[in-house]
C-alpha cells in the first residue's frame, strides 16, 4: 500500500468535485486519513490529526479556509473522544459524525440560498465580486423564484488559486438567464451608484466578522460603504475561522516586492485580502443572517461549549 | 481585636481634620458647617427612635446566640466612651450598617468639586462614614485598606488579588457564632470587611465580580459540612480563583497577544498594567524578540515609572519614557506599530473604562491609524452600560495634583552666578566685621546689606508662591478636579484580547454571557 499523502488526497477531492469548498475538502481528507491509518489510541489519533493539519497548512498556499475546516474537525474530535469508554465505538462514532458533518456542510449552501433569498427584491441591481459558489447558488435560487434582477460582476484579477474568477461567474449567470454586466475591477467606482446591494462570498470569516476573500473585496467594501450600499457576505458557518487580522497585511502569505527589473510585470502573487467588519452590513450564513459581531459569539460557542 | 478601637478613634480624628481645615480657611463656611451638623443631629434623633424600636425587635431574635460582632462592638464602646451612646445597640446587619453609613455622610459645602462631578464621593465623605464598624474589621483588611488608599497597591488586578488574599485571612480566623450557620453568617461578616475596604477607595469592577463569586461559593457549601472543613474548602477555592481568573488568564492573554509583537516593532503603551508587563517580558525574555516600547505616563500616579523600572532590566527592550503632554510629538516622529492598553474594566457596550488619559491615547493612535489593542481578563468585564465618564467615576484627592513638587530648578549658569554673588557678599561681610573700626558708616552698610538680603529672600519666596497652590481651598473661584478614570469609545479600539480569545469591542456581551454561565 502506498504511503498516504494528505495533500494529494486534499487536492484530489477538490478536483473530483468542483462543487466542494476547501474546508470541506480538508475535513474529508482528514477523515479519509483516519480511515486509512486506523489509529489505535486516542493520543495517536490526536498526534496524527495535528501532524496532518500542519502539513496541509504548510503545503497549501492559500490556507485560510482550509485551516478553518481542520480546526473545526480537530475540535470536534477532541470534544468527542472522552465521551466513549470504548475506543472502537468512539472511532466508529467519529467517522459517522464526520460523514454527517460533510453532508450537512453540503446542504448548508441550499439553506443559505433559502435564508438569503429575501434580500434580493424585484428590480434590484446587484454587484458581486469574483466567483463564489454560494453567491451563485443564492442568485440561482432567487432566479428560480422568479425574482427579476440584474448583476454586475467584477473580473477579479488576478484569479484565485483554482483559476476561477469573474469570467466563470458571468458565464454561469448568463446560462441561468440572469442579465449580467461584466466589468473591470477598476470600474467598480463608476457603477457603484447604480447598484442597490453588494454580495460577496468569503474564504474565511474572521473572529471580528471581517472577511478574508479574493483580492479586491476590500476596495469594493470601502466604495460600497462610502456610497451607503449594503454589503452582504454569503458564507457557510464552517468557514468561520479563529483568527483576527487587523488589516490586510496581517493576512498570511501575501508578499510584496519592489524591483527595478523590467522583466517582472504585474504582482500576481497577492490574491486574497481582508475586509474589516465595519464595512460589512450582514453575514448570510446557514445559522441565519448575522451581524459581524455575532461571528465571535458563534465561534466562542463552538469552542467553549 | 482589642487594638481596633484606637484605630477607629484615629479615623475620627482624620474625619475632623478636613472640616476644621476648611473652617479656618474661610469664615462664612464655618457657620454653614455648623448648621449642617445641627441638621444632621436632628435627623439622627429621629433615626435613633426608629432604630431603638428595631433594636428591641432584633434583640428578641438574637437572644439565642450572641453575635461576636456586636460583642466586639460592645468592648469598643467602653473604650470609646459615650460618643456612640445608644446607637451601638443596634444590630449590625448589612442593611443597617449601610443605612448608618448613608446617614453619616456629611456633604461638606466647602468641598470644592465642580458641580458636574458633585455626585461623586470624595475621600473625606468616604472616611467620615467608617468608624462605627472599624472595630469588627480584620487587621489584614485594615492594612489592605491603608495600602489601597495610599496607592501602595494600585491597579485593578493587583487590588483584586490582594483583597482575595486578605479574605483568606479573614476566613481563616473566622469563628461561627453559636446558633448561626457559616453559610448565613460569614457573608454578613465579609460585608462588614468590604464596607470598610470601600473607605480606602471604591471597589474596582474586578473586586466586585470576585466578591459576588465568593459570596455565591459560601452560600452553596452544604450545611452539613463542618466549620473547619468549609473554611479550608473556601480558602482552597479562593486560591484556585486567583490562579484561574488572574494568573492563568494573564498567561493565556500573553500567548494570544504575543503574535502582535515582532522584531523591531515599536509599541506604545500607557501607564502600567500587569498583563502588559508580563507580555513585554515574555516577548523579550522567552522569545528573544528585540523591540521598542514607548511608555506614556501622566500625573499624579506616574504608574508608567513602575513599568519602566520593571522593563529596564531587560536587554532586548529599548525604552522611551514620555509624559502624556508630549504624546503628539511621540506619535509624529516615531513609526509606531501597535498601541497596547490595559483596562480597569470593559463595559458591555464595548467601552473601555481605564486610567484617565487612556481615551486620549486611543484617539490619538486611531488618528494615526495605529491599531489599538486592549488586554483584559474576563474578570474585569462588567454588564454596566455607561455613555460618559462623568456618571460613574472615582475622585482622587485634589491635593495629589497640588502637592507634587513644582518645577524648581534654576539654570546652571544662574546658580553659579548666585553662588559667586553669595560668596562675594560673605567676603564683604567678613571684611566689614573685620574692619569694625569704621564705626557707624560700615554698620549702616551692613544693615543695608541685611535689608537687601531680606528683600531678596522675600522676592524669592514670592516667586515660589506663584507655583504654589497648597492653600487652593482659600481661593473661592478655584476648583481642582482629580478624576481617576475615563471612558474610551469602541470606535477607537480594534481588538480586545481576553483569555477566551480576541474579539472586537462589539462582542463584549458574548463574553459576559459565556462568563456568567461559567461561574
Amino acid at each position: 500500500m502506498p504511503e498516504f499523502d494528505i495533500k494529494q488526497t486534499y487536492l484530489k477531492f477538490l478536483e473530483d468535485d468542483p462543487e466542494m469548498t476547501m474546508p470541506v475538502a480538508a475535513i474529508e481528507s482528514l477523515l479519509t486519513m483516519l480511515k486509512v491509518k486506523q489509529p489505535s489510541t486516542s493520543s495517536e489519533l490526536i498526534r496524527l490529526l495535528s501532524d496532518a493539519t500542519t502539513e496541509l497548512k504548510v503545503s497549501v498556499k492559500n490556507s485560510v479556509s482550509l485551516s478553518a475546516g481542520c480546526d473545526l474537525f480537530t475540535r470536534f474530535v477532541l470534544r468527542n473522544t472522552h465521551l466513549y469508554s470504548d475506543w472502537e465505538s468512539c472511532k466508529k462514532h467519529l467517522v459517522e459524525n464526520g460523514q454527517l458533518f460533510l453532508s450537512r456542510a453540503k446542504e448548508s449552501r441550499d439553506m443559505i440560498a433559502k435564508i438569503g433569498f429575501h434580500l434580493i427584491k424585484d428590480d434590484d441591481t446587484v454587484l458581486i465580486h469574483s466567483y463564489s459558489r454560494v453567491v451563485l447558488s443564492l442568485l440561482a435560487y432567487s432566479k428560480s423564484k422568479f425574482v427579476r434582477f440584474r448583476v454586475f460582476v467584477t473580473e477579479a484579477r488576478p484569479g484565485s488559486d483554482d483559476g476561477k474568477n469573474g469570467k466563470d461567474m458571468v458565464d454561469a449567470l448568463k446560462s441561468l438567464g440572469i442579465p449580467s454586466c461584466f466589468i473591470h475591477d477598476s470600474q467598480v467606482g463608476f457603477v457603484v451608484n447604480k447598484v442597490d446591494k453588494v454580495f460577496m462570498g468569503a474564504e474565511g470569516v474572521s473572529e471580528s466578522g471581517g472577511i478574508i476573500n479574493h483580492v479586491g473585496s476590500y476596495q469594493i467594501g470601502v466604495l460600497a460603504k462610502n456610497a451607503n450600499k449594503p454589503l452582504y457576505v454569503v458564507s457557510e458557518s464552517h468557514k468561520f475561522v479563529r483568527m483576527f487580522p487587523l488589516s490586510p497585511d496581517d493576512v498570511p502569505g501575501n508578499k510584496l516586492e519592489f524591483t527595478t527589473n523590467p522583466e517582472i510585470g504585474l504582482l500576481e502573487d497577492a490574491n486574497i485580502d481582508f475586509t474589516p467588519h465595519q464595512y460589512i452590513t450582514a453575514l448570510v450564513s446557514d445559522l441565519g443572517v448575522l451581524t459581524p459581531s455575532a461571528v465571535s459569539e458563534e465561534l466562542i460557542k463552538m469552542w467553549y461549549d | 481585636m482589642s487594638e481596633q478601637p484606637p484605630m477607629a478613634e484615629q479615623k475620627k480624628k482624620e474625619k475632623e481634620q478636613p472640616s476644621s481645615g476648611g473652617g479656618s480657611a474661610s469664615s462664612p463656611s464655618v457657620s454653614s458647617d455648623a448648621g449642617g451638623e445641627k441638621q444632621l443631629s436632628n435627623k439622627e434623633l429621629k433615626e435613633l427612635k426608629k432604630r431603638e424600636k428595631a433594636a428591641k425587635r432584633a434583640a428578641a431574635k438574637e437572644a439565642a446566640g450572641i453575635d461576636p460582632a456586636t460583642n466586639a462592638q460592645g468592648k469598643g464602646k467602653e473604650t470609646q466612651g459615650g460618643s456612640g451612646s445608644s446607637k451601638d445597640k443596634t444590630p449590625k446587619t448589612v442593611s443597617h450598617i449601610k443605612k448608618q453609613l448613608n446617614n453619616a455622610k456629611i456633604h461638606d459645602p466647602t468641598m470644592k468639586i465642580p458641580h458636574m462631578f458633585g455626585h461623586l464621593e470624595t475621600r473625606e465623605e468616604r472616611i467620615s462614614s467608617t468608624p462605627k464598624i472599624a472595630s469588627i474589621v480584620h487587621p489584614s483588611i485594615l492594612s489592605l485598606t491603608l495600602k489601597i488608599s495610599t496607592y501602595k497597591i494600585v491597579g485593578s488586578s493587583a487590588r483584586c488579588t490582594a483583597m482575595m488574599e486578605a479574605f483568606k485571612d479573614v476566613i481563616g480566623s473566622y469563628v461561627t457564632p453559636e446558633g448561626a450557620s457559616l453559610q448565613r453568617h460569614l457573608t454578613g461578616h465579609l460585608s462588614h470587611q468590604i464596607e470598610y475596604l470601600k473607605t480606602g477607595r471604591p471597589l474596582s469592577i474586578s473586586m466586585g465580580n470576585a466578591i459576588r463569586w465568593l459570596k455565591q461559593r459560601i452560600s452553596i457549601i452544604p450545611i452539613t459540612t463542618s466549620e473547619e472543613r468549609s473554611k479550608s474548602i473556601l480558602i482552597e477555592e479562593i486560591n484556585q480563583f486567583i490562579m484561574e481568573k488572574i494568573v492563568m488568564a494573564d498567561r493565556v492573554i500573553v500567548e494570544y497577544a504575543e503574535g502582535h509583537i515582532n522584531n523591531n516593532f515599536k509599541i506604545l503603551t500607557y501607564g502600567h498594567s500587569n498583563v502588559l508587563a508580563e507580555l513585554f517580558e515574555f516577548c523579550a525574555v522567552e522569545q528573544n524578540k528585540k523591540f521598542e516600547i514607548y511608555i506614556i505616563d501622566s500625573k499624579p500616579l506616574f504608574e508608567g515609572k513602575k513599568l519602566a523600572k520593571k522593563l529596564s532590566k531587560l536587554e532586548n527592550i529599548k525604552l522611551h519614557y514620555n509624559l502624556i503632554n508630549s504624546l503628539s510629538s511621540v506619535l509624529e516622529k516615531s513609526n509606531i506599530d501597535f498601541c497596547f492598553l490595559g483596562a480597569h474594566s470593559m463595559l458591555s457596550n464595548g467601552r473601555l473604562y481605564s486610567r484617565v488619559g487612556t481615551a486620549l491615547i486611543a484617539m490619538a493612535a486611531k488618528n494615526k491609524s495605529i491599531p489599538v489593542l486592549v488586554c483584559c481578563e474576563s474578570l474585569k468585564f462588567s454588564d454596566k452600560v455607561q455613555l460618559d465618564s462623568v456618571t460613574l467615576n472615582e475622585l482622587g484627592d485634589a491635593d495629589d495634583l497640588i502637592n507634587t513638587k513644582p518645577f524648581n530648578k534654576t539654570g546652571f549658569n544662574l546658580q553659579q552666578y548666585m553662588n559667586t554673588l553669595n560668596n562675594k557678599m560673605l567676603m564683604e561681610k567678613e571684611n566689614s566685621s573685620k574692619g569694625k573700626k569704621g564705626g557707624n558708616n560700615s554698620n549702616k552698610n551692613s544693615k543695608q546689606q541685611q535689608q537687601q538680603q531680606q528683600q531678596q529672600q522675600q522676592e524669592k519666596s514670592k516667586e515660589e508662591d506663584e507655583y504654589d497652590l497648597s492653600n487652593w481651598k482659600s481661593y473661592p473661584s478655584l476648583n481642582i478636579l482629580n478624576i481617576l478614570y475615563d471612558l474610551t469609545p469602541p470606535e477607537y479600539i480594534q481588538k480586545i484580547i481576553t483569555e477566551f480569545g480576541a474579539l472586537p469591542p462589539s462582542s463584549v456581551p458574548v463574553i459576559l454571557r459565556e462568563y456568567k454561565s461559567a461561574t
